[in-house]
């Protein structure tokens, strides 16, 4: 799976390369995110810009990371439209993650 | 092809050698033929040399004798060899035939003039005349001899004209010792004519000698002791004392010194006759060391022939055999490989050449191939149990199907509403499922879920929620609150399990109304006469995947005629060739053209629709439809 990995401000942002996040994705990426949380990262922001498409393994995979975070932590999702966009919406996932249009406006948020 | 290329070249070369030494063989033939005819014909202008002289003492002798004049005895020189050399002369000259006939001609004269000269019936005259014509014809036929070793040379000219012209002042050298041998002891006067004659060969014997000379300065010969000796002998004494003799004898007196003369002209004879002998045998030296040189080169020039004939034959049987019989095998053995016989025998004897390289590569070939056929037969094998695995995996598939094809209602039509519903699993099982449940009071619970995945792992949990819902919804009474159990069920649900989407519903046929809760699944989709399809709902978190969550429920209106599409997300999300989904615009403009079909050709439209949008009957998520229709009153 297609990744990249920065830090703004200390906070890490991962920008996902794939089209689609469906079940063949959705293991690698909840591995990579979970990664980052084990290695002590507790605030992240997640840019899906570059995703059309993502079903609810994908969805799985970041709740998985968002419950490994716990109350101490916060996940930030950037950059989510269309399709991706409505599965947020329609299962209230919207309310549940930090939705933000871009990077450094996700950044600011977390920072507080 | 190779090996015609290699024969024609080699033929080639092999015919262009042959021909070459055969043409040299034949010319060495052919030189060495003439080399020894010429040996023989030179032999017998040699002995036809001693011949001439031989008869022109006979002829003295003879004629001396029919004139009882004394004379002095001579040793014959070729007495009694006559035919063998004649013979011999003729075969030299096969060329030739008229010389063989005519040495046979004077072999016959020869013979009838010795009987005549015996039988004593010729004179003095006649038969010196007969002589001197037999001589003649001998000297001719060596000139002809002569002529014909000129046309093909090497003899040297020089020694061939002195040859010539010293037998010709020997001839007249003899004619004249008759001649005036005979004049002096006739006791007569002496007679004018035979002194005539006597003279005219004096002139010729000088005009002999003469040009004997004028030949050595013209060919720049060699002036030998032999040949000074003949000159001497000749210029300084035999031709002063005969000219001295004849003219004592032409005034009529006796001549004055005639011993003189006698010996002068003997010494002059032997020289002549040494000179000769010394010619002949250095021209026969000399040819017989041309033929043998040709002989030679004819023996060298054979040998070359049997040499390059075994070459070329050892050549080509090392060719056949080393070279294009080795490639045939390997050409024959490869299309058997290539076929697939790996049984075919490879020569197994080493061979430190292309040929032994190529056989190697052709082992390494067939080594490769046996080991690929080995690997291809353990693969089948593999792929025998892997088939017989999957085939296994699929009738288990497929009766887990059946059974879960089971668990779905059939399609009913009771107090006013009739259910209709279909699940197309993508890939045998499916993690959809739905139900309803009939209230005696005529209302009518339903439900349809969608668990997060696909295959055995997700279908097994759609089985378990498909449960859990039921009992729940068997145990709910009359007026639950829907959102309450959905509530509990969330609650309850184990956070290792996968979350799944829920629609939840009722339907109340007595009063024309609908409720629905919703958690993460597509909203269900209202048709009512006369109004274009609504989307119900404004979504609600799926059920387990957090905890703690509110669930809401939406009224409806649902009066008779009605219809309520729940569906799952892989038919909206069924994407076409282009990754493009089908989407819910499209559903909604399909159900508003659909909008008078009955609910089982809807239904049949909507799987028309997906898979002309798909292109194929393959689904990349399970597809589940539920239609839930309020009957109009004359239906029931």
């Amino acid at each position: 799976m297609k990744i990249e990995e920065r830090y703004e401000h200390g906070i890490c942002v991962l920008s996902v390369g794939e089209s689609r996040l469906d079940a063949s994705q959705a293991p690698a990426l909840k591995d990579a995110l979970v990664q980052r949380v084990e290695a002590g990262q507790h605030q992240l922001v997640l840019d899906l810009s570059q995703t059309a498409f993502m079903d609810s393994s994908g969805l799985g995979a970041l709740v998985s990371c968002l419950k490994r975070l716990g109350p101490r932590g916060n996940m930030a999702v950037v950059g989510v439209s269309g399709a991706v966009q409505r599965l947020f919406t329609l299962t209230r996932m919207d309310r549940v993650f930090i939705l933000e249009p871009d990077v450094p406006a996700a950044v600011a948020r977390l920072r507080g | 092809m190779l090996r015609n290329t290699l024969n024609a070249v080699y033929a080639v070369i092999v015919a262009t050698l042959l021909f070459s030494v055969v043409l040299q063989i034949l010319g060495a033939w052919n030189t060495h033929r003439l080399f020894t005819a010429l040996e023989k014909s030179n032999a017998a202008r040699g002995e036809l040399s001693l011949l001439a002289i031989d008869l022109s003492d006979q002829r003295r002798r003879a004629y001396l004798d029919r004139l009882g004049a004394p004379h002095l005895e001579i040793a014959p020189i070729r007495a009694g060899v006559t035919k063998p050399m004649l013979v011999s002369a003729a075969t030299a000259v096969a060329e030739r035939p008229e010389l063989a006939v005519r040495a046979q001609e004077i072999d016959t004269r020869l013979a009838v003039l010795r009987q005549d000269a015996q039988a004593g019936e010729l004179d003095a005259d006649a038969l010196f005349s007969r002589y001197t014509e037999v001589i003649e014809e001998v000297i001719a036929l060596r000139l002809g001899l002569l002529s014909w070793e000129f046309q093909s040379e090497p003899v040297a000219p020089a020694s061939a004209h002195l040859r010539r012209y010293n037998g010709l002042l020997l001839e007249y050298v003899g004619r004249n010792a008759a001649l005036i041998t005979g004049q002096v002891f006739a006791g007569e006067a002496y007679s004018e004519a035979v002194l005539k004659a006597a003279r005219d060969n004096l002139s010729r014997a000088r005009f002999a000698l003469e040009q004997m000379q004028e030949q050595l300065l013209l060919q720049g010969g060699v002036v030998t002791p032999a040949l000074e000796r003949v000159i001497r002998s000749y210029e300084d004494r035999y031709f002063v004392s005969a000219a001295a003799v004849i003219e004592d004898m032409e005034r009529g007196r006796d001549p004055a010194d005639i011993e003189s003369w006698t010996a002068f002209e003997r010494e002059a004879r032997a020289a002549s006759l040494d000179f000769l002998t010394g010619l002949l045998a250095t021209s026969g030296e000399a040819l017989e060391d041309l033929t043998r040189r040709s002989f030679a080169w004819l023996l060298v020039w054979s040998v070359l022939l049997v040499l390059a004939s075994g070459t070329a034959f050892y050549g080509w049987y090392a060719v056949r055999t080393r070279l294009i019989q080795p490639l045939d095998d390997i050409h024959d053995d490869m299309l058997k490989l290539a076929d697939g016989r790996l049984d075919v025998e490879l020569p197994s004897v080493y061979r430190d050449d292309e040929v032994g390289r190529m056989r190697d590569a052709l082992r390494i070939f067939k080594a490769n191939a046996l080991r690929r056929a080995r690997l291809q037969t353990e693969r089948d094998k593999l792929l025998g149990r892997l088939k017989s695995a999957y085939r296994q995996l699929r009738l288990d598939l497929q009766a887990a199907a059946t059974v879960q094809e089971a668990l779905l209602p059939d399609a009913s039509n009771q107090d006013g509403i009739r259910v209709q519903g279909q699940l197309k699993p993508s890939h045998y099982i499916a993690g959809d499922t739905y139900d309803v449940v009939r209230r005696s009071d005529g209302r009518l619970l339903f439900f349809q879920v969608d668990v997060a995945g696909h295959g055995a792992p997700a279908a097994l949990v759609s089985v378990g929620a498909h449960n859990l819902l039921l009992q729940a919804l068997i145990e709910s009474d009359d007026r639950a609150d829907l959102a309450a159990i959905v509530a509990k069920i969330n609650a309850d649900w184990p956070a290792s399990m996968p979350y799944f989407t829920l629609a939840l519903g009722e339907i109340d046929i007595q009063r024309g109304r609908g409720r629905l809760v919703q958690a993460g699944h597509p909203g269900p989709i209202l048709m009512c006469p006369d109004r274009p399809p609504e989307t119900l709902g404004d979504g609600g978190v799926p059920v387990g995947i957090l905890t703690g969550n509110h669930y809401e429920e939406v009224d409806f209106d649902f009066p008779r005629g009605s219809r309520l599409l729940v569906y799952s997300d892989g038919l909206t999300e069924a994407e076409n060739t282009h990754k493009e989904a089908f989407g819910e615009a499209r559903l909604h403009a399909m159900l508003a053209r659909a909008a008078t079909l009955s609910t089982a050709r809807l239904l049949d439209r909507l799987s028309a629709e997906l898979r002309g949008w798909r292109g194929s009957d393959t689904l990349e998520d399970d597809v589940t439809l539920l239609v839930l229709e309020a009957m109009g009153r004359d239906e029931d």
